[in-house]
């Protein structure tokens, strides 16, 4: 059984943190923070992919990494880490190489994963890689990001979707349920490549691909059982299917607002997916990632509730803000779903201590 | 008095051993779905040889992100009762038909 050593392991991890802090700090100077004089990040223009590459595409890469516990899969995380320390310090070519390069690597990780069980579930994370691909070479070549973000937002979903469809096995779904989870799933991939030539119908049919696809996951996710346990298990079916409702209400204002090329619009959208959705993902699943990255538990307390509470409550705060256009609202928001992911992590770090 | 055979006596200890590791674990819970990974079927075998303790287990998929997690939970419980070899398989591949024909999913 072949393992990395603990030393790469805490310093990818150490990285994907990074990127998030700077990711947050990034998104609020998007929402007019002044920067501090001393960091150059380029007023915030690097929020996208820190939050995508630098955190999650780190993440979800180290974790198939550890998995495989095969060596050379680690070149995905390392190359996706190093990608950000360069972009971060002004090396746009060699960060861009690194950035190619990982994403690379982590399809070819998710492909050899198909290769070793060609199932649909394995398929779709493929689809999720090469939608990180796509994204990262557009961005590279420059495309602005409107154009580009929902091969961005592919990556988490499509790996969610996945994941979720690979453990509700345990629920025995109807085979041709299946198949209409992943024929809906890459209809919506289809849209996302058209939508680089209309913005209208393809807009639309992904619009309401995303409620069905959330429909679904309501109706065949095992979290529908899990919510009546207890402790973890309980909060992460919580977490999940509130993540599913807010790709409900996404699909349900992508239908009424049409394609939002920049302002408010596109500010809801797009948070309404990475916050209401991926991060009531990471809330769901942080306290079995953690230890499997780490080896450290993190001890269950009803505090977490406190964070997640706040996540959803100020999201809301902040899609009221876009949506009737009151400034105030969407910064009040903006801080607080930052506050939200921060006291979530504290709460880790505070139960980690407590339980040594 | 009752004399037992040398090698039935280490037979009767072998068994102890494997249904103490049995026992520990079934203690070792999935924590996605709340339920005991013997229960999901994640446990292979428990056999002894040359007096090491051979345990194989599989996850769902081969990249199962909590993998280490499972691995590290069933080294953990058996790291006080005798030197063990934990093995992660992946054949046959991990079906929903291997759960446990008498557990009732997510009873409360």
């Amino acid at each position: 059984m072949l393992r990395t050593s603990n030393l790469l392991f805490t310093l990818l991890l150490i990285t994907a943190g990074g990127s998030l802090l700077l990711g947050l700090y990034t998104g609020l100077l998007r929402m007019g923070m002044t920067a501090a004089a001393d960091l150059h990040l380029n007023n915030g223009i690097l929020h996208g992919p820190l939050m995508i590459n630098g955190f999650l595409g780190t993440l979800i890469s180290l974790e198939r990494a550890a998995a495989l516990q095969k060596p050379w899969t680690y070149t995905a995380p390392v190359c996706l880490a190093l990608a950000m320390l360069l972009l971060l310090a002004g090396q746009p070519v060699t960060g861009g190489f690194f950035l190619i390069a990982g994403t690379v690597v982590l399809v070819c990780i998710l492909g050899y994963l198909f290769v070793l069980q060609s199932v649909t579930y394995h398929a779709i994370m493929v689809l999720a890689g090469l939608s990180l691909l796509t994204g990262n070479i557009l961005y590279m070549q420059g495309q602005p990001v409107y154009e580009l973000v929902f091969w961005w937002v592919a990556f988490p979903m499509l790996t969610i979707f996945g994941e979720r469809l690979e453990l509700n096995r345990i629920m025995r779904p109807p085979i041709k349920a299946v198949y209409l989870f992943a024929a809906m799933i890459i209809l919506w991939v289809i849209m996302v490549a058209l939508l680089h030539l209309d913005k209208n119908l393809p807009w639309y049919l992904m619009s309401l691909l995303l409620i069905a696809m959330a429909i679904w996951l309501i109706r065949y996710d095992v979290a529908r059982k899990t919510i009546k346990s207890v402790e973890w298990t309980r909060y992460s079916a919580i977490c999940l299917l509130s993540g599913y409702g807010w790709l409900i209400l996404c699909g349900i204002y992508g239908l009424a607002a049409g394609f939002p090329v920049a302002g408010p619009s596109y500010d809801a959208l797009l948070h309404m997916v990475f916050v209401g959705f991926v991060f009531s993902m990471i809330f769901a699943h942080a306290a079995v990632i953690f230890p499997a990255l780490t080896g450290i538990m993190i001890p269950y307390h009803t505090y977490f509730y406190l964070p997640f509470g706040l996540l959803h409550g100020f999201l809301l705060v902040r899609v009221i803000g876009d949506l009737a256009w009151i400034p105030v609202l969407q910064t009040i928001g903006s801080y607080g779903n930052v506050a939200a992911i921060l006291l979530f992590i504290a709460g880790i770090l505070i139960q980690i201590m407590r339980d040594r | 008095m009752l004399m037992c055979k040398p090698d039935k006596l280490m037979a009767i200890n072998e068994t102890a051993l494997r249904n103490e590791a049995v026992r520990r674990i079934r203690g070792v819970i999935d924590p996605e779905v709340g339920i005991s990974i013997v229960d999901l079927g994640l446990l292979y075998q428990v056999y002894m040889e040359d007096q090491v303790l051979k345990v194989h287990i599989t996850v769902t998929t081969p990249g199962c992100p909590i993998r280490r997690y499972i691995e590290q939970q069933v080294m953990s419980v058996l790291s006080d009762l005798v030197e063990t070899e934990l093995h992660v398989v992946m054949d046959p591949p991990w079906s929903a038909n291997m759960i446990a024909e008498n557990i009732h999913l997510f009873d409360r």
